[in-house]
């Protein structure tokens, strides 16, 4: 019968703390936040290679046969692929291309890389120390907003140590990095 | 015999009422305690004032847009919604927000509690603190860091969350 009693105070006293803790005045302040992120991107919007016919020479002028031919394609996407047929020692072409930044947040060109796939590239044009030279003129430290474009020039030479019957491949990189981070 | 009994019940019931009458001519006088409790208030939100700060000086590539919400209708901002359009890594914002006491009672605040995607580096704790005490009519600046880490990835969308708990003053738990 006593311990009866004390279990009924007990809740007694449980229920007086419930009520104490209930008749804490509070309130809740919220923070919602939603963060979307911009990008980087461009594509090429235009190539023009001087490979129109005649072959031309590292000096402007051109040679007295069409030979060699240099077709590109991939305009209006990220990859131009520049593909040159029936090659030989001493044929060059320059390919004046362009691209357009469309990223929303603006971009350094911080490197271009020439990438050779499976072989050396040549050092300088007439250099012979690998079968093919590029050169890739202008570009590296300009800052590109939404909408502007950037030109650049390739410059291929086959050098006298190409092999008859052979495929060289490479890959250039443009290299956009976010400008507060170049 | 029966005339006896019934005159010394008579007499009886006579001094019953004598006695009785006696005790309602008591004199007396109660003394009343009339009173009355009006609680106060507690009132806790976020003042309109709202000022916006980020680490762009030479391009304004990315904006922040902040909004109040009065969740219950009381007129009081309960709420700030943080909006952060074109983000990049290393962009930072400061939103700069006051909590203000609408009420009549001292409050302190209680939690801070931040939640954040391992993309997004939150903080709101710079200027107020647990136990952090607002009295009736005052305001403190509370200040929401938002900075942008280098693992965020291009066109996504990422969200915090954060809960100002505030409690009356004598009821905080330290």
């Amino acid at each position: 019968m006593k311990s009866y009693s004390i279990f009924i105070v007990l809740i007694f006293v449980a229920i007086m703390i419930v009520s104490v803790s209930f008749a804490l005045w509070s309130k809740v302040l919220y923070i919602e936040g939603t963060v979307n992120t911009g990008y980087l991107d461009g594509k090429w919007i235009s190539a023009f290679n001087y490979d129109q016919g005649l072959d031309p020479n590292p000096d402007g002028s051109f040679k007295d046969k069409d030979v060699g031919s240099t077709v590109i394609s991939g305009i209006g996407t990220d990859t131009l692929v520049i593909t040159i047929n029936n090659a030989y020692p001493s044929y060059f072409n320059d390919v004046e291309v362009e691209y357009q930044y469309t990223g929303t947040i603006p971009a350094v060109v911080k490197a271009i890389n020439i990438i050779p796939h499976g072989f050396n590239l040549a050092s300088a044009c007439g250099a012979n120390d690998g079968p093919i030279w590029v050169e890739v003129v202008n570009g590296v430290g300009a800052q590109l907003h939404q909408g502007d474009t950037q030109a650049s020039s390739f410059k291929i030479h086959v050098e006298q140590c190409a092999e008859q019957g052979a495929t060289y491949t490479f890959t250039v990189e443009i290299v956009l990095v976010q400008w507060n981070e170049a | 015999m029966t005339s006896r009994k019934v005159l010394v019940t008579i007499i009886f019931l006579i001094l019953a009422l004598l006695l009785i009458g006696f005790a309602y001519a008591l004199w007396d006088k109660t003394l009343h305690i009339h009173g009355s409790t009006d609680t106060g208030i507690f009132q806790m939100g976020f003042s309109p004032t709202i000022i916006v700060s980020d680490n762009e000086f030479d391009k304004d590539v990315a904006t922040t847009t902040v909004s109040l919400v009065d969740l219950d209708g009381d007129g009081i901002y309960d709420k700030i919604e943080v909006t952060i359009d074109n983000a990049y890594p290393s962009y930072e914002v400061w939103i700069d927000c006051f909590i203000r006491n609408y009420g009549t009672i001292p409050a302190k605040i209680q939690d801070i509690i931040v939640s954040a995607p391992s993309e997004l580096y939150v903080e709101v704790n710079w200027f107020i603190y647990p136990g952090m005490q607002i009295d009736p009519e005052d305001e403190v600046m509370a200040e929401i860091y938002v900075h942008v880490e280098q693992m965020a990835s291009q066109g996504s969308t990422y969200s915090f969350s954060g809960i100002l708990d505030v409690v009356q003053w004598n009821e905080y738990t330290p």
